[in-house]
Parts: structure tokens; C-alpha cells; sequence
């Protein structure tokens, strides 16, 4: 869900900044079209929608995982410049890196698995490496792009995990990602 | 603008009450088969337009985001609806 950041009293503090180019490329929790993979996840969840009268534990605190002006010092921008773009179980903010913007998404899937998303990845035809962050299970992918993009997915709470997307090249975005992990694990997820 | 977003292991309830308390107007679409949501949000004096639609796929589901700071000349439900029709038919 997006808003516009003149409304920010409406509690979802949101920007819509993310331009439509930018937007092509990033997907949800990983950074590209879904043509032709949509992959089942683990265990899913017999309820679907009619669970939008269920009550979630902290709705419209999702992103609040980490302090937003922390996010923007982990991608070298001013803890000021950074904006928060959509919210909900994705995550998304944009943040002036001296070099250029970074997109930022995190992502939560309750219901996911590290598996699962490691599939999904090696059908992205991501480059896709095992890792322990924290001592949690956890991949690091990589998308090939000229930009450098990098994703982590840890195995906490179903699937938790960010990707840093940087707009131009020479951000060191899987060092950032693996940083923005470590410091949610040591939160919670 | 645009964006997409694929939830891999998320109820699409919880957004879709994400929505609804951000004083979106949501209501039930379904595409091809595939059941969902439309939430709509246009506030002038904002200047904010905005359209979202989930849509449940197998396990997952999807959803496109399309928000404009001036009045669209089009209508922002359509096109995200067909974009997400366009998805679910890739998908296949």
C-alpha cells in the first residue's frame, strides 16, 4: 500500500516516490518481472483473504522493524534522506546515497520458507549463495544487474529478508543487506 | 507511480486490511478466476490517486500499485487490473 507523504498522519507514513522505472525492476522481496514463475509457497495458508477480518498482531508496524534513519545510515545516506514507499508484509523505501538513490525493500512472509525462497531465486536465475547471518540459515542472492542489486532471505519467523537496490553502480549492496539482516535478527524479526 | 509486488508465504488478508485502515475503499474483484481485491484511495486536496489490487494466486499472491500526483486521465483500477490480468496470464 502506498500513500503520499502529505497524509503521513493517516499512520501509514508513506511517500510515493519510487519512479515507474525504478518500479519495473524491483519486485516484491526479490527485483524482477514474474513472467512465467509464480512458485507456490511452503505451507501457505488455507484462509487467504478471508483473513482480512482477522485481527494481525502489529498491522501497520511492519516496517518499523528497524529505525528508518538507521536503514538510511546502513546504505550511506543521511539519516533524513530516506523515504518510506509502501507497507505491509513488503516494505519499500528510497534513500539518497551521496552516489546515487537505493531502493530498499524488506520483506516478511509468514507463511514463506528460506526454501522457498531459494528456489524462487534459482528460477530468477539469481546467483544464489548459503550464509549464516546471526547463526540464523539464511541466502545471499545476487541478480546479476549492472547496479549490483543483492537480496538476503533468513530463515526467522517463516521467511524475513531485504534487498538493496542500488541505481547506479559501486554500492557495496550486499554488504548493506547482509548489515540490515543482522540488525534485524538482533531485533526479532 | 508503479509497482509490483509478489507475496510469496503472506495472507492477502493482511493487506488487504492494511488498506482498509489507511482509508482505502476495498471491495471483492475477481480475474480469471482468481479472487482479490481493489482498494481505492483519490483525495484531491492531496492530490493523491491512488489503486491497488491483490490478487490471490495458488499460495501467493500479487499485487499492483499504482498511486499519481495529478488527476490520471485514466482510470487507475483499470489499468492496474489489467496489469494484474497480464500477470496472472504470464504466470500460466
Amino acid at each position: 500500500m502506498t500513500g503520499p507523504m502529505t497524509i503521513s498522519m493517516t499512520r501509514r507514513i508513506l511517500a510515493v516516490l519510487i519512479t515507474a522505472v525504478a518500479t519495473v525492476a524491483i519486485l516484491a522481496g526479490c527485483t524482477r518481472s514474474v513472467a512465467g514463475i509464480a512458485v507456490p509457497a511452503g505451507p501457505g495458508n488455507p484462509n487467504r483473504q478471508e483473513n482480512s477480518a482477522q485481527q494481525y498482531p502489529n498491522l501497520l508496524k511492519e516496517c518499523d522493524a528497524l529505525d528508518r534513519a538507521l536503514i538510511a545510515k546502513t546504505v550511506g545516506a543521511d539519516p533524513g534522506a530516506i523515504s518510506n514507499q509502501f507497507v505491509g508484509a513488503i516494505c519499500r523505501w528510497q534513500a539518497a546515497n551521496p552516489a546515487g538513490l537505493i531502493d530498499i525493500t524488506r520483506f516478511w512472509f509468514e507463511h514463506g520458507s528460506l526454501d522457498n525462497e531459494r528456489k524462487t531465486a534459482e528460477k530468477l536465475k539469481y546467483q544464489v549463495r548459503n550464509r549464516s547471518i546471526a547463526g540464523v540459515d539464511s541466502i545471499l542472492m545476487r541478480t546479476n544487474d549492472p547496479n549490483a542489486a543483492c537480496g538476503v532471505a533468513s530463515a526467522a519467523g517463516g521467511v524475513a529478508g531485504w534487498w538493496v537496490n542500488p541505481q547506479r553502480p559501486g554500492i557495496d549492496a550486499c554488504g548493506q543487506a547482509v548489515k540490515l539482516m543482522e540488525m534485524t535478527l538482533a531485533n526479532n524479526v | 507511480m508503479f509497482a509490483f509486488n509478489w507475496f510469496r508465504g503472506s495472507p492477502i488478508g493482511r493487506e488487504r486490511k492494511t488498506e482498509e485502515l489507511s482509508g482505502a475503499s476495498v471491495t471483492d474483484i475477481d480475474i480469471d478466476g482468481h479472487n482479490g481485491f481493489v482498494a481505492i484511495r483519490a483525495d484531491a486536496a492531496f492530490s493523491f490517486y491512488y489503486c491497488d489490487v491483490g490478487i490471490q494466486y495458488q499460495e501467493d499472491f500479487i499485487d499492483w500499485s499504482i498511486s499519481f500526483r495529478k488527476k490520471p486521465s485514466r482510470d487507475l483500477c483499470d489499468v492496474a487490473k489489467e496489469l494484474s490480468r497480464q500477470t496472472i496470464a504470464a504466470a500460466r
